[in-house]
């Protein structure tokens, strides 16, 4: 089963994070299935994580990894994370390395003027 | 300490180690603890038993992690234990929350994946490695009322 879904909005590729868990069990999963975002073509991608309640190391490991192979191409924001995605991201000082947006409509008019 | 309320065992498998954060985050919520310890509980139950399946087990499945959860007036005490291979104990030491770096450019998919012991001692008051009768052992304790960014 995928573990994120897709559609465009204009330029942007909107990506959404199906599950409630972004851990260890799924992180090489979305690795693969993020980087066939950039392989198809995808400049700009916004990544919905709106859905995610618990993420730990791997994950957050897992979307540093995305960040890095997508600023080398494309735009990427991300929005949608709750309260303890949004913990994790300080306490490992990550937090200031994403654009991060309440919702989709603000990431992707950031990404459509980039 | 010893008013232990739960022992849990899951099989060494990543896919499983979400149950255990949901039964600890369940005790939490009975107990009504701060937002602040639920969180370092229920992540450093994560990071803990992610590292016995991937580090003690080499990702291997069919082997047992534990997790026991006790308490006593003022704090909690998490007990992640395998019997695989054992953890050289200067790593803990290595491990620090310092070292997560404020710069961007520096950030990447390494140093936070591996950090999982940096996050644990970032979250507890104290973490402590026990080995012994081939059981190996990470210790944690938290305040049941901390405030994170206190």
């Amino acid at each position: 089963m995928e573990i994120l879904k897709s559609e465009k909005q204009g330029e942007v590729l909107v990506a959404v994070f199906c599950g409630s868990e972004f851990n260890a069990a799924v992180s090489e999963k979305f690795k693969e299935e993020s980087l066939r975002y950039m392989a198809e073509g995808h400049t700009r991608i916004a990544l919905d994580l709106s859905n995610v309640k618990f993420m730990d190391s791997s994950g957050l490991g897992a979307l540093v990894f995305f960040l890095k192979k997508a600023n080398q191409k494309a735009g990427f924001a991300i929005f949608g994370i709750g309260k303890m995605v949004k913990n994790l991201l300080q306490i490992t000082k990550t937090y200031r390395a994403f654009r991060i947006f309440e919702n989709r409509e603000d990431a992707v008019a950031f990404l459509s003027a980039s | 300490m010893n008013g232990q309320i739960i022992r849990l065992t899951i099989d060494s498998d990543m896919e499983k180690v979400y149950f255990a954060v949901i039964a600890i985050e369940a005790l939490c919520n009975y107990l009504s603890l701060s937002e602040d310890t639920v969180f370092g509980l229920k992540l450093s139950t994560a990071e803990a038993m992610n590292n016995c399946v991937l580090h003690s087990y080499g990702n291997e499945t069919g082997h047992e992690v534990e997790v026991s959860f006790a308490m006593d007036a003022d704090s909690i005490q998490l007990k992640v234990c395998d019997t695989g291979r054992p953890m050289n104990p200067d790593i803990l030491h290595n491990f620090s929350p310092e070292k997560f770096s404020d710069d961007e450019e520096c950030i990447g998919e390494a140093e936070i994946s591996g950090r999982g012991l940096s996050i644990i001692k970032k979250l507890m008051d104290t973490v402590n490695y026990e080995t012994g009768g081939g059981k190996n052992c990470l210790v944690m304790t938290i305040r049941k009322n901390r405030q994170e960014r206190e």
